[in-house]
């Protein structure tokens, strides 16, 4: 795929398969996802709860937690110059790209903080650890001045304080200031805001815009929120029961939305302006993934659905300037691309 | 659920008919019993196949059984009375004095005054068994039910049960046994001395000839000391599950229908905390049968009757000797009976717990056709 | 900080209540729980009935029981209780015995913790192979099995077969610092009894401490495992951190309920040291409650019994301190 505004590829995911081996079965979680993130820009990943998104974005460092395990794919990482497959390389070198060149934001900040260590101490290790500071004496100052980027107040004191005494919008900010700890090349940032109130949700994602901005960091932005994606993304892809339906740039997405999930998605978000009578939404639920569906995986829910949606899975083909629909409703017109 | 198609095992129809003929005793008494809970039978049922199963589990459940049994048959099988002597009985001093296993007629050897070891173990069984059956039930039902009380009233009533139930566990449960149980002993001796029907049930339980019932004073008091070491711990257990049950949306939905009190705590709560307090129930029958021994063999000489810790503590003297089967078969004895509970506890404590339960349930109902399940 | 001098004034102030109702039960079973308590004190069934009525005049154990158990209680504190049939001051002897006792259980201790820890460690880092499995069987034969018997046969095999170990008396060095023999051995140099000593409580001790070993053992074990599967450990794997580094991370938080755990088993090693102190001969605490139940020595049999919650108590009071220094989120 090529992007229209000439930038260079810095991550790129070819047919990647994922599955879960669970004594229930074998859970396929993850099948045929490509996309290419572009150095600079803010790629979002949209989702309903369990498509997928979390994992995709575990796949880019080949941390995806067992039962789960990688069976097909690459996923590529262009580094000064070279490609490197991620998923060849061995646990010391993904160690050091972890937290460093690909750093993570995750949903819930209570879980991702060692309850019997300082905050401060948490954001120095990270770094200590990759090399960006001497010891933790010099991480710990660091981490101040961080926390003090990301805008929480007095700092110094907030730095010896333990997680369960700061608020929820204070812990993210300081996950935050962890995965921009190391400056690096990726911030993939998963529902970053799920677990905090609207208030807070705005001061952060004002705060993320910010950092971007300043920074000129490529940020990956997993959400389910189509209002989050509308204000921070400039490209868009959404997920389904594990599959990539349809990619575009944000404006196009929302103007023209073509895969039918995408159109049930938007039409799901009620507009506060109008008048409705009753809230839209898509039938069905989502399909269990130890046996999925039959050719689409959106067919038993799709009021478009053919014969040929149910025996085959349509591949993802070109349908404007940079937007990709993975329906049969397209494949036939357009030119094919997988 | 039970329409899929198990496996069934040869033990899975002793179980099927165990919870049939279950079903049928509790309908005598509540008709509408089984209508209302069918599922928590079908939860029964999966449960009883989780457990045949489990290879280790039913080591273990046929093991405490053994000591059920052997403790109820020991004094009925038993070749001679407990305080029979080969010594007396046939004059051979040197024969019978610390006879090895295996001599004549004393197929476990016997002691220094040729008492046969065989006869003793199967009497101590009994002793065992009785003081373990009296006391769980009694020192748990205490607990469980000031525990209940104390978690679902809260407020003073549970500070009060509390600071209680901390004032005795501040005591190491043996010591306090010890302490209790010498400080029983009179009382103990009295009563049995002036209630001929006490006297008579010691000694049809204990398997003593009512002579001897008063002897049994200091095994009595073991009892009585061991209710009042119980019951803290399953106080506060208790209290705990309460704690967490009460929040329960059912409880208001209860209280909001002017279910009484006491109703809730019985009909909803107790059921519902009924699993884990049935696991902690099972390992703490090992529990009982080694404090028991533990204070029978620091009492010795004063368990005129003795049972396996005071036949240890007998024969300890004679170890110098070289007659290590008064010390070993006892001791044996009961390793293997406890060993056997908590075998079986630990089963149960798997099949209860929730975390564990769903690969136990799966390996339950594996599919018989198509689908095989690959585990890394 | 200051959270941990409020959580420990608040944990001291509960302290107290406990302490009273200890003595206060320890009051009942002395004197109201005996049939006849004042021949009881006096010696049991051998008592001269000049000294039970001179118990029942010293004890007023014909007031009521408020004023029982306030000159009890006095006896007690002014250690002023004097053993009816040996003519000793109760309180002195027990607390003379005490430091062999604590010696003992501090061996089991040593135990518990030197084995218990580092097996559990591995455990769960070999998870479910052979020695996974042998620490289960472990901790599953320790509680099963009966000390008396576990300590017969370990006398058997290392003292009898093997000579490799002493079973008699107690070797003190010649200056005594702090009462407990080996402490005073290694505080004096005194090297050949510090040796003695650990030939003589290195057995007693692991006989003691043999369950504790295996449940503490299974219990590092699960929470290591817990642990390493937290959510914080996950994001600290996505962070990037050395193994070390996680390593620690996971053990800190796998520690913390063992602290709990280890204060809890202590009470349990106190309530197994009369059996072991019967077992190996050592002239404890537990030996002497054991040999009051022979001689009919109510008062000893008393005075231990309160010794020993007291002991408990405290060792609960500094377990919950270790605790709240520890886990930072206790300290509310």
């Amino acid at each position: 795929m090529s992007d229209g505004e000439g930038r260079k590829p810095l991550i790129e995911v070819k047919n990647l398969y994922v599955y879960f081996y669970t004594y229930a079965g074998i859970v396929k979680a993850i099948e045929d996802v490509s996309f290419t993130i572009y150095r600079g820009e803010t790629f979002c990943l949209v989702g309903e709860t369990g498509c997928g998104k979390t994992v995709v974005s575990r796949t880019l460092t080949n941390i995806v937690p067992p039962p789960g395990r990688i069976v097909k794919g690459k996923v590529l990482y262009h580094r000064d110059g070279e490609v490197i497959n991620i998923l060849d390389l061995p646990e010391s070198k993904l160690r050091e790209i972890r937290g460093k060149e690909i750093a993570y934001i995750i949903q819930d900040p209570s879980a991702a903080l060692d309850p019997l260590y300082v905050v401060g101490y948490q954001i120095a290790e990270t770094m200590v650890d990759h090399g960006t500071v001497k010891d933790e004496k010099e991480g710990f100052a660091r981490a101040i001045k961080l926390l003090r980027e990301v805008l929480i107040p007095d700092p110094e004191s907030r730095a010896k304080a333990y997680p369960h005494e700061l608020s929820g919008g204070m812990r993210q900010r300081v996950v935050i200031s962890m995965g921009l700890s190391n400056e690096p090349q990726l911030l993939i940032a998963d529902e970053p805001t799920s677990y905090l109130d609207v208030t807070v949700q705005a001061q952060v994602l004002d705060l993320l815009r910010e950092l971007k901005k300043r920074k000129g960091l490529t940020v990956l932005l997993i959400t389910h929120d189509m209002g989050v994606v509308a204000e921070m993304c400039e490209r868009v892809a959404v997920l389904y029961a594990g599959n990539i339906v349809e990619v575009a740039p944000v404006d196009e997405l929302f103007k023209r939305p073509r895969h039918p999930y995408t159109v049930g998605l938007l039409r799901a978000v009620p507009n506060p302006l109008t008048e409705i009578e009753k809230l839209e939404s898509i039938p069905g639920t989502v399909p269990n993934l130890i046996n999925p569906p039959p050719g689409c995986r959106f067919h038993p829910r799709c009021p478009h659905t053919t014969e040929r949606c149910r025996r085959e899975k349509p591949p993802l083909v070109r349908v404007g300037p940079s937007h990709y629909v993975r329906c049969w409703l397209y494949a036939e017109k357009g030119g094919g691309e997988a | 659920m039970s329409e899929e198609a198990y496996e069934k095992k040869v033990l899975d129809r002793f179980s099927d008919a165990l919870i049939s003929f279950l079903v049928k005793v509790i309908t005598l008494f509540r008709k509408d019993w089984y209508r209302r809970n069918r599922s928590r039978v079908e939860e029964w049922r999966l449960m009883l196949y989780a457990l045949n199963r489990s290879p280790i589990g039913i080591a273990g459940l046929i093991l405490g059984m053994s000591f059920i049994v052997v403790g109820i048959i020991g004094p009925i099988i038993a070749p001679h009375s407990y305080d029979f002597s080969f010594i007396m009985a046939t004059g051979q001093y040197k024969k019978y004095f610390l006879a090895p296993p295996g001599t004549d007629g004393a197929l476990l050897g016997t002691d220094d005054l040729g008492r046969d070891l065989l006869s003793q173990m199967l009497y101590g069984a009994r002793i065992s068994l009785v003081v373990t059956a009296l006391v769980l039930p009694v020192g748990i039902a205490i607990g469980i039910m000031l525990g209940l009380i104390s978690g679902y009233y809260g407020g003073i009533v549970d500070e009060f049960i509390m600071r209680v139930t901390d004032m005795f566990l501040a005591f190491p449960g043996l010591i306090l046994a010890l302490a209790l149980s010498a400080a029983l002993t009179d009382r103990m001796a009295m009563a049995i001395a002036n209630n001929p029907y006490l006297t008579g049930l010691v000694s049809f339980v204990f398997a003593v000839k009512p002579n001897d019932a008063l002897n049994m004073a200091q095994t009595l008091s073991i009892v009585v000391a061991l209710w009042i070491v119980w019951w803290p711990g399953y106080a506060r257990f208790t209290r705990g599950l309460t704690l967490q049950e009460k929040n329960n949306v059912y409880v208001e939905a209860a209280k909001a229908l002017s279910m009484s009190s006491v109703g809730i705590m019985t009909k909803h709560i107790l059921p519902n905390i009924i699993g884990p307090l049935l696991v902690l129930m099972t390992l703490d029958v090992g529990n009982v049968i080694l404090v028991e021994a533990g204070l029978s063999f620091l009492f010795g000489a004063q368990m005129k009757i003795p049972d396996w810790g005071a036949i240890v503590q007998h024969g300890s003297q004679y170890l110098v000797n070289g007659a290590w089967w008064l010390v070993m078969i006892p001791g044996l004895a009961i390793l293997i009976s406890v060993l056997g509970w908590n075998l079986f506890g630990d089963t149960l404590r798997d099949i209860l717990d929730p975390r564990t339960r769903r690969s136990i349930e799966f390996k339950v109902k594996k599919r018989k056709r198509g689908e095989e399940v690959t585990q890394e | 900080m200051a959270d941990l001098k409020r959580f420990l004034v608040r944990r001291s102030i509960t302290f107290i209540p406990t302490l009273i109702g200890v003595t206060l039960i320890t009051f009942i079973i002395a004197f109201v729980i005996p049939a006849n308590p004042a021949r009881a004190w006096a010696g049991g069934i051998k008592a001269n009935p000049q000294v039970v009525a001179m118990i029942v005049k010293e004890y007023h154990l014909n007031d009521p029981w408020y004023v029982q158990y306030y000159f009890f209680m006095k006896g007690i504190l002014t250690n002023s209780i004097v053993d009816p049939l040996f003519n000793y001051k109760v309180m002195t002897y027990m607390l003379s015995r005490f430091p062999i006792t604590f010696q003992l259980t501090l061996f089991a201790l040593f135990f518990l913790i030197v084995l218990g820890i580092p097996l559990g460690i591995v455990s769960a880092l070999k998870k479910d192979t052979i020695i996974d499995a042998l620490v289960r069987v472990w901790a599953l034969i320790g509680v099963s099995v009966p000390i008396f018997w576990l300590g017969y046969i370990f006398i058997y095999v290392f003292f009898y077969m093997l000579g490799w170990i002493t079973v008699a008396g107690v070797p003190y060095p010649k200056t005594h610092i702090t009462g407990v023999p080996i402490i005073d051995a290694l505080l004096t140099g005194d090297w050949n009894t510090f040796v003695e000593n650990i030939k003589r409580f290195i057995l007693p001790g692991f006989t003691l401490g043999f369950a504790g070993i295996g449940v503490i053992a299974r219990l590092v074990r699960n929470s290591f495992l817990e642990a390493m599967n937290s959510d914080f450990i996950y994001f600290a794997k996505m962070r990037g951190l050395r193994r070390s580094r996680i390593f620690m991370h996971s053990l800190r938080n796998a520690l913390v309920p063992v602290v709990t755990v280890l204060g809890l088993q202590f009470g349990g090693l106190l309530g197994g040291a009369p059996i072991t102190e019967t077992v190996f001969g050592i002239p404890g605490m537990g030996r002497a409650m054991v040999q009051a139940i022979f001689n009919m020595d109510f008062p000893v049999l008393i005075a231990g019994t309160l010794l020993a919650a007291l002991i408990f108590i405290i060792t609960n009071l500094v377990v919950d301190i270790l605790y709240a220094i520890i886990d930072p989120r206790v300290r509310f």
